[in-house]
């Protein structure tokens, strides 16, 4: 039978906050356990990038507004100070990361394609992380641009309708092979 | 018992077992590189994860230790399985370690699981994700999640019509 006691993480130094107490789980035999290290046990601590330079927060803030999502996340992690800077922020930040990394396996074609729909960053993850997606709309737009050159360029309706459903069939069968790809994906 | 060092971006130390922090691919990874590079064979190895600050990294380490002894899934597996096992793998204690978590920190826990290969903690943190967003419009998932749309122009519009095609038959 486990007995855990978790208390507060020993601060880094240059938070400044006092106690700790550390994380301790005492757990039965043969289990291993995690500790904390104790303070002043010789642990390297990062110093603040609050305090070189010295700026306004509203400044960082500022700042940060240019940052891209990878470099937002690094900041988040940097020091307290900063992440409660963007914590209004956060999950946006962190929502665009995730489709990135976690989506393929996890999310349903449907789910990822409303998300495509929520904004550029998360258009652009989900077409990063499923390029399965992204090579079906090129391969849309390619079929779009060709159907526009077949209307202007060829006067025959019968040789036009023809040309068209040879292609169509063609390019439909590709799609429906890549989607199947991606359904077995997502199964 | 071998230890190693693991240190997380604000520079909180946790101790663990080898064994137990083995169970995460990257912390093996960088056990063994350390081992390769290290004329003391008994010096204790300190990682330190950049990314991972330490109220995360103590739950991720809490997960670990919960699951220690699991059968490790491989971070490649295929997501097929992954999936399943991310169903049928979560336990009760596995939803009461989430439950009170707000969901930025899940997200949170998820990339730092992501990082640190633990594949089963990434599954069941993903799976919370996704019950979170399927089904939901898109006006309800830029609610939940505080995102705002920056499309200009048409770019919505043409955005919808990609999504017609990516899997019509």
């Amino acid at each position: 039978m486990m007995e855990e006691e978790v208390g507060s993480p020993i601060p880094a130094k240059r938070t400044k906050l006092s106690g700790g107490g550390g994380f301790k789980i005492q757990s039965g035999k043969g289990e291993d356990q995690v500790f904390e290290v104790k303070q002043g046990q010789n642990v390297p601590v990062l110093e603040s990038p609050t305090m070189e330079p010295m700026l306004l927060p509203e400044i960082w803030a500022q700042i940060f507004e240019y940052l891209p999502p990878d470099d937002l996340i690094t900041v988040i992690n940097t020091c307290p100070e900063w992440r409660k800077l963007l914590e209004a922020k956060r999950k946006s930040i962190l929502f665009s990361k995730l489709l990135e990394n976690c989506s393929r396996g996890y999310l349903s074609i449907e789910t990822l394609k409303v998300c495509r729909q929520l904004n550029k960053t998360c258009k652009e993850a989900i077409d990063l992380a499923n390029p399965v997606i992204h090579l079906i709309i090129r391969i849309q737009e390619g079929m779009a641009r060709d159907i526009r050159d077949i209307e202007a360029n060829i006067q025959d309706l019968e040789v036009r309708r023809r040309v068209l459903y040879c292609m169509r069939r063609k390019r439909s069968s590709l799609i429906k092979k890549l989607s199947l790809i991606m359904s077995k994906q997502d199964m | 018992m071998a230890l190693v060092r693991v240190i997380s971006s604000d520079g909180a130390a946790f101790l663990v077992s080898q064994r137990l922090a083995k169970r995460s691919g990257k912390l093996k990874t960088e056990i063994e590189t350390f081992r390769k590079s290290s004329d003391n064979s008994e010096a204790q190895p300190e990682i330190r994860i950049v990314t991972i600050r330490a109220e995360i990294l103590r739950l991720v380490l809490q997960w670990l230790q919960q699951h220690q002894n699991d059968p490790v899934l491989p971070a490649n597996q295929n997501e097929q399985d992954g999936r399943g096992d991310a169903e049928m793998g979560q336990s009760q204690w596995d939803r009461d370690f989430l439950a009170p978590m707000d969901l930025g920190i899940v997200m949170e826990l998820i990339l730092a699981a992501n990082h640190l290969e633990v594949k089963g903690l990434l599954d069941i943190t993903c799976k919370l994700v996704e019950s979170k967003i399927t089904g939901r419009t898109v006006d309800e998932i830029r609610t939940a999640f505080k995102l705002k749309s920056d499309f200009k122009g048409n770019e919505e519009e043409q955005t919808r019509l990609e999504n017609r095609w990516c899997v019509e038959n």
